[in-house]
């Protein structure tokens, strides 16, 4: 089970830096836990976490809605999801999930973050393995983002 | 003149968007996207003020202040940091950086930053 402690930092970090730099209501729809492989949107960021505890975040949209962010970001259009716009978003899955992390350390989880990657393409099928993943579907104006937690942590509470 | 404000991150946005912050408020900017490549630029540039990212690949940027200050000790570098890296903060202050502005910028705090260490 994922634990409120764990959740909240990400739902914090997501909404304040949604609402701050792109300018824009987030709406949430409904967390779930899913344990089976999952299809990717077309961009999606990963972020390495470990430390207390340890996984993965992936931050999953389409390639509209990605050009769309990376245009608020930058502050022009992005016509073509250049390595300019790649660079804008894997900064935002950067920004929330340090944000989250300093969330996690206030809560007993210290944790370090890898630098981001960016997997782009149709239908590409992610399996984080054993470890379960907390969905966390936002709607914005801009389209659909999908953030998912995958981290495993010892039970007992941080350390 | 114009002053000179070299910009060292590995991410193209956060240059980019410093770059265009500060070239709009009218200094001259000069970019470098790794700590080997700031070395490089400071030499040859003689910067007013560095902005620096302390997280990149190799050499971080603290390694880098360490290295620009040990050659330029006038040097005026300003850290460019996230949330959540208050010991790498306090590590780059001790280790004579001027001052720090948190990423995302706003981008008054990141012209303000600028402005105090050209007019200091």
């Amino acid at each position: 089970m994922l634990k409120a402690e764990i959740v909240n930092p990400f739902l914090k970090a997501a909404y304040s830096f949604l609402e701050e730099h792109l300018n824009m209501e987030v709406t949430r729809g409904q967390l779930r836990l899913d344990s089976s492989k999952c299809t990717s949107g077309e961009v999606n960021v990963a972020i390495g976490v470990t430390g207390d505890a340890e996984g993965v975040v992936l931050y999953s949209m389409s390639e509209r809605t990605a050009k769309s962010i990376a245009s608020v970001l930058i502050g022009e259009p992005v016509p073509v999801f250049d390595a300019l716009a790649e660079s804008a978003i894997a900064e935002m899955g950067n920004i929330i999930t340090g944000r989250a992390a300093s969330g996690l350390e206030e809560e007993g989880f210290r944790c370090r973050l890898s630098p981001p990657s960016i997997i782009a393409g149709r239908g590409v099928v992610i399996s984080t393995l054993d470890i379960q993943r907390l969905v966390i579907p936002l709607e914005l104006r801009l389209g659909y983002l999908e953030i998912s937690v995958a981290l495993r942590y010892d039970s007992t509470g941080p350390k | 003149m114009m002053p000179k404000v070299l910009v060292v991150d590995d991410a193209v946005f956060m240059r980019t968007k410093a770059s265009k912050l500060l070239t709009d408020e009218g200094y001259s900017v000069v970019e470098a996207s790794n700590g080997e490549e700031a070395l490089e630029r400071y030499a040859k540039e003689r910067p007013d003020v560095v902005l620096m990212d302390i997280t990149m690949p190799g050499m971080d940027g603290i390694a880098v202040l360490k290295k620009i200050l040990a050659d330029h000790p006038e040097a005026r570098v300003i850290m460019c940091t996230a949330l959540g890296q208050r010991s790498m903060v306090l590590e780059a202050i001790k280790s004579g950086a001027k001052d720090f502005v948190l990423k995302p910028f706003e981008p008054e705090q990141l012209l303000a930053a600028v402005k105090k260490q050209i007019e200091s």
